[in-house]
């Protein structure tokens, strides 16, 4: 009796003392995962080197993308690699159009790079011409970001023409078209996004995008 | 005819209660729950990742039991000396071999049922789309693990299980990459080198014909026609490596 008391009681202390070291290299496994994203080969490589399950490679590295924007979030670095890791993403499955639209949002909006975020949707729209939210949520960055009007209107007429188009596409033409004042527009556009589009991602996302318009929080964005 | 069902039959019976099978499919089982568990941490991409990781976990899970199941059975027979009790009766070594390798076939293909079975549902509960393409890829990659399941009983006609795995396991990465090493060649060889590689290019199994799970998932149109021609060159490289595997098993003596 005293032996299997001992026993259980050694194996409570091996089991508390794995759990300790495993917390204990929590914070160097989280910098392996920035160091390990900064030397992430390029696409073309990790696709010869996955033999023929590239688009494996592909979500595994989506859930890191996702762990790395969830790091951003959390304050623990500035996204600098999301572009590179949706670059490779999108190389090795380049029909993987969530990539190119959650990603071009993120890098349009939190990195705060709108060409960079322009090119994804780019070779999203490249890879699938026949997909109608990529050139629509172009237009989308042509006028909430760039403010290019004519782009806006041409890419959503674009979408409204592909085929399964959702309406919001043709009904964005005519926002764009009638041009009413900036930043109303803007809000506009954002709240149909987050009333039509059926991913929760994105509409918790355009959510957060009206209430910083709202605020007036949105650097550069307030002056119509 | 009735030799080699009979060899198969006593083959697949054997196979099914072997370790190595129920530890794939587990394995196999495991990986698509994994899949059905994080997939609501995959922001928006639930269904892809499901099918993606359904699909290659078939596959991957396929040619694995393939090889390891295969590389045994010979060699196993062998050190148990049952394979005299077979050969000295009116059973040739060809309806031996063949029958061996149609029992491994039969195995592996329960295995590709029950987990195709589990994908399905876990597509079916995540609302998901069940495309034909989805069935043509279970085909192709069934039919990849038929090719592999050759290969692995041709090594295994003359070397140890663990060799065999290991030529296997290198034809099917080399297999994989077959195109690509064909137009590194053309891009940067010299003219021998050209040569080696198209005879390598032509001798290994182009696996990439295999392929159909990119289009499965994202719904692409695929060709019947492309299929038919995928299910007749297995035919003819099983048929041809299964030819080579009984000249040799022909001549090798049993001590």
């Amino acid at each position: 009796m005293r032996r299997r008391f001992i026993e259980l009681l050694l194996a409570c202390a091996a089991l508390a003392a794995l759990l300790a070291s495993s917390h204990g290299v929590e914070n160097l496994s989280r910098k392996k995962l920035q160091s390990e994203v900064l030397y992430l080969p390029s696409g073309q490589f990790i696709k010869q080197a996955t033999l023929q399950y590239h688009n494996l490679a592909a979500d595994l590295l989506w859930f890191r993308m996702i762990q790395y924007y969830g790091g951003y979030r959390m304050g623990e670095h500035d996204l600098a690699l999301f572009s590179h890791l949706v670059d490779v993403i999108t190389d090795l499955d380049p029909q993987f159009t969530f990539a190119y639209s959650f990603g071009a949002l993120i890098i349009a909006e939190d990195v705060g790079n709108l060409d960079r975020g322009v090119a994804f949707l780019e070779k999203g729209i490249r890879n699938n011409p026949n997909d109608w939210w990529l050139p629509f949520e172009l237009g989308f960055l042509q006028y909430v970001y760039a403010r290019d009007y004519a782009r806006a209107l041409h890419y959503f007429q674009a979408a409204s023409r592909l085929p399964g188009a959702g309406p919001q596409a043709a009904r964005f033409a005519a926002f764009v078209a009638a041009r009413a004042g900036y930043v109303e527009t803007s809000i506009a556009l954002w709240e149909e996004l987050r009333r039509t589009s059926d991913n929760r991602f994105i509409r918790a996302l355009a959510e957060r995008y009206v209430e910083k318009l709202k605020g007036g929080a949105f650097p550069g964005m307030n002056k119509p | 005819m009735k030799k080699i069902a009979g060899v198969a039959l006593n083959t697949f019976r054997e196979s099914v209660r072997d370790k190595i099978l129920v530890i794939a499919l587990l394995f196999g089982l495991l990986l698509m729950a994994s899949s059905v568990f994080l997939s609501p941490l995959a922001v928006g991409a639930k269904q892809k990742i499901i099918m993606d990781v359904g699909l290659a976990s078939i596959s991957i899970i396929g040619v694995l039991t393939a090889v390891f199941l295969g590389s045994t059975l010979v060699h196993k027979e062998v050190e148990r000396k049952a394979i005299y009790l077979v050969l000295t009766r009116p059973v040739s070594r060809p309806a031996y071999l063949v029958g061996k390798l149609l029992g491994v076939i039969s195995a592996v293909a329960c295995v590709f049922a029950v987990m195709t079975a589990i994908l399905l549902a876990a597509v079916a509960l995540g609302n998901g789309v069940l495309r034909p393409a989805v069935f043509a890829s279970v085909y192709l990659s069934l039919l990849e693990t038929t090719v592999m399941c050759a290969i692995v009983m041709f090594f295994s006609t003359f070397t140890t299980p663990m060799l065999t795995s290991l030529f296997a396991l290198c034809i099917f990465a080399a297999g994989s990459l077959s195109n690509d090493l064909k137009v590194f060649a053309e891009k940067f060889g010299g003219a021998g080198m050209k040569l080696v590689t198209a005879c390598f290019y032509y001798l290994l199994p182009n696996l990439k014909v295999f392929n159909l799970r990119h289009e499965a998932v994202h719904g692409l149109p695929f060709s019947a026609g492309d299929i038919a021609l995928a299910t007749g060159y297995a035919a003819v490289y099983c048929a041809v490596v299964v030819y080579f595997a009984c000249l040799i098993f022909r001549r090798r003596e049993f001590a």
